[in-house]
């Protein structure tokens, strides 16, 4: 019976789709330190960082926390996030995060090939609130989330907004996530240029082979059908320590947690094999 | 003259050339100087009096360094050495008034770095050329008639590609018009030679036969670049097999797409092998007559008339049969294009495939941006095309780096590896999403240029990735629109 839920995990995994980056979120690159270690690929786990990938899990994450995760990324990308979600009743969890990335070190180069000599760096700043909820007692759970951006590309500002979607499904040890990203994303820039992007829709899953070790996966199409994937596991060695393991592109990532009675501390490295670059991920969390 | 001229240019060139690594001046006691360049690895010059003049091994602002030059090693002064350069402005009577087309694609500027050697020969495949115009004759070398009569049936002297009709001398003389002879105007590649090549009659048309023929025979006789202002009907066998015999033989074939403002350029332009030129306004737009569609590879002035009040903006002044005159059309865009590949055989790029690369990686993008079917890949730009091919050769490139940057249409990267080998590149989102990939056989202590479109892409951070023989470098690139 064991194996056959893995076989049907796994074939679900084939058929998975997952959100494909957009302009300001880092869908590739993951965000919280505690999703970094096993490949960004557990967007169904019930932790307080999760805002986001799929907030609808949320509704059912035990408690309000917060988080603060920040990643020095190779070649001169860094990101920071602060992210709360919070417990009311009637089954509803608000969330909210602010993230702040950059990228530096360009060489400022004209047309004609020559180096002016100077550098110049861009940066994002993003919000993003909502809530989740969950039905009844029913293990089915929905968020609705919108953000609003601010981008400074050096000669060139903008700012967006979006609305994202997620839906959420526990069934024992096997659990389904659906989304849409980005829906009605519309970017405008200070030329006056206006851009939209186009919704991405999501389903992810995950299976909890034991109470200490759990597998997540996810495959991902962008529009033309190109394949991406991340798979991750999870293993519980101790209530106070869980380490992790976890690809995304073929780009190996692996990390630890350890919890101090509410503090929750997530270390994390993801080696990025094209450009042999590696990208490291501190995390602290709180629970109250 | 023309000898003076040429050693006087070559000299302005050797002295104010600019493959230009970033000079810094600084100034202080000698030991903090001696220490600064000892510590931050920085290579000495020279002494100017007081200062002295060093090399960084990066590139840095100035003012970041100012603090650490002033705080660590004591210096007084730390300064960017400005680059000067001589502003060459020919005294060719109609230059400075009328033709704003030279001025559009550089020609002070580049003109310091080549204006053509006299080894290098442009075939202007069209009516023939005045023989005798005394803009035109120090630069004509021995050409061709391939047309047996004209139209009213008197017989041509093959020997003799004389024009009678006009258009063959204005496209010569945007191509390689004397310069600063005081006279008339001055061409695009004022150094290189003219090969006449006589296949339109004197009422303008001619046949394919006759234009493969003389494809052929410019081939043959050493042309290096075929500048053809001819288009219309549709391809023809022995047409596109003559176009094909000269690429294979390393012409660099250059056409203009035709001034019928449709959504299909003409042959010859369409050839795989012929770099199509439509021609753009005094704004830079695609001029309103011009063809464009499927095979557009670039624009270069050739005016509009339609743009308003008759002034000189809207026109394109070189010389006409015994005299100077100004016209519009695709036509005039054509040999702006074939002087600039001319100029970039003379700087010793051979390779036909190679020249158009460089030719329209470095086009100012105009119309939609990035590549777009109006303007190909933008407005030619000669002095942003020898600034590359300088920098193709230029064995100061210690690391790789992308260009222009920010960018919005095609951006390249320079490298130039330590060890001969393949080299791949790939273009990367930040994400880390593959996008594009290229490889090329990398020569050791020979800089490789690879060109990205990224029209297809939104704004944003995009890494440009070189695996090679030395290693893997990653350089940031930014994409604004």
């Amino acid at each position: 019976m064991k194996a056959l839920k893995i076989c049907i995990f796994i074939i679900f995994l084939t058929l998975s789709v997952f959100p494909y980056s957009y302009t300001v979120d880092w869908t590739n690159v993951p965000i919280s330190a505690s999703q970094a270690g096993s490949g960004g690929a557990f967007a169904l786990s019930k932790e307080w960082g999760n805002v986001g990938y799929n907030p609808s899990v949320l509704a059912v994450t035990p408690g309000s926390g917060i988080t603060f995760s920040g990643g020095m990324l190779s070649f001169g990308r860094s990101l920071m996030e602060l992210s709360g979600a919070f417990k009311i009743e009637k089954g509803i969890s608000p969330f909210i995060s602010l993230r702040y990335s950059s990228v530096g070190g360009f060489e400022e180069a004209l047309q004609d090939g020559s180096k002016t000599g100077d550098t110049f760096s861009v940066s994002r700043f993003m919000f993003s609130g909502g809530f989740a909820y969950r039905f009844g007692r029913a293990p089915l759970t929905a968020s609705f989330g919108f953000k609003y951006f601010l981008e400074d590309l050096y000669e060139l500002s903008s700012s967006g907004y979006g609305i994202k979607v997620n839906l959420s499904v526990f069934v024992g040890k096997f659990s389904i996530g659906i989304g849409a990203d980005d829906l009605v994303q519309v970017i405008t820039y200070d030329s006056g240029r206006e851009e939209e992007t186009k919704p991405v829709f999501t389903v992810c899953s995950a299976y909890a082979v034991s109470d200490a070790l759990q597998l997540s996966g996810v495959f991902i199409f962008d529009m033309s059908l190109k394949l991406n994937f991340r798979a991750g596991a999870r293993y519980r060695v101790n209530e106070k320590f869980r380490l992790s393991i976890g690809t995304n592109n073929y780009n190996i990532s692996t990390g630890f947690q350890y919890k101090v009675k509410d503090i929750i501390l997530d270390y994390s490295l993801q080696i990025e094999r094209a450009f042999s670059g590696i990208n490291n991920f501190i995390g602290i969390s709180y629970g109250f | 003259m023309k000898k003076h001229l040429i050693i006087i240019l070559a000299l302005i060139s050797v002295l104010g050339f600019c493959a230009r690594p970033v000079r810094y001046i600084i100034k202080g006691d000698p030991s903090a100087v001696s220490s600064f360049i000892k510590g931050e690895s920085a290579e000495f010059i020279k002494k100017v009096d007081t200062f002295s003049i060093i090399i960084m091994p990066e590139i840095r602002r100035a003012e970041d360094l100012s603090d650490l030059a002033i705080e660590k090693y004591g210096l007084d002064l730390i300064e960017k050495d400005q680059l000067k350069k001589v502003n060459f402005i020919p005294n060719d009577t109609y230059y400075g008034e009328y033709q704003w087309n030279m001025k559009r694609i550089g020609f002070e500027n580049y003109s310091d770095i080549s204006i053509g050697d006299p080894s290098v020969i442009v075939a202007v495949v069209d009516t023939g050329i005045d023989l005798d115009h005394p803009d035109l004759a120090a630069n004509l070398v021995t050409g061709r008639n391939l047309i047996l009569a004209d139209s009213e049936g008197n017989l041509y002297s093959p020997a003799n590609p004389d024009d009678d009709h006009g258009h063959g001398t204005h496209c010569a003389g945007t191509v390689g018009a004397v310069a600063n002879n005081n006279l008339g105007v001055v061409g695009v590649a004022p150094g290189v030679s003219i090969m006449p090549i006589k296949v339109l009659a004197d009422d303008g048309y001619g046949y394919d036969s006759d234009i493969a023929e003389g494809i052929r025979w410019a081939a043959d006789n050493g042309a290096d670049v075929l500048s053809m202002s001819i288009g219309g009907g549709t391809g023809t066998t022995i047409l596109a097999e003559a176009v094909d015999y000269a690429y294979g033989k390393g012409c660099v074939v250059i056409a203009a797409t035709g001034n019928e403002g449709k959504s299909s350029i003409d042959y010859p332009s369409l050839y795989t092998n012929v770099i199509a030129v439509g021609a753009s306004d005094y704004s830079d737009g695609r001029s309103s007559y011009s063809n464009y569609g499927e095979g557009m590879d670039i624009v270069a002035p050739g005016g509009d008339p339609v743009d308003g009040p008759a002034n000189w903006n809207n026109w394109i002044l070189s010389t006409t049969i015994g005299d100077y005159g100004g016209s519009s059309g695709t036509s005039m865009a054509c040999p702006h294009v074939a002087g600039a590949a001319a100029l970039l055989v003379s700087l010793g790029f051979t390779n036909p495939d190679q020249v158009k690369l460089l030719l329209t990686s470095t086009a100012v993008d105009s119309g939609d941006p990035g590549y777009d079917l109006e303007t190909g890949h933008g407005r030619l730009d000669v002095f942003n095309a020898l600034n590359v091919a300088v920098l193709e050769t230029d064995p100061g490139v210690k690391a790789a780096y992308c260009f222009p940057n920010p960018f919005s249409g095609l951006v390249n990267v320079v490298y130039k590896p330590e060890k001969s080998g393949l080299i791949s590149f790939t273009v990367f989102s930040e994400f880390m999403d593959k996008l594009y990939s290229d490889e090329r056989e990398g020569t050791a202590g020979t800089n490789v240029i690879f060109s990205w479109d990224s029209v297809d892409e939104v704004n944003g951070v995009f890494f440009l990735h070189i695996n090679g023989p030395d290693g893997k470098k990653t350089v940031r690139g930014l994409r604004i629109r």
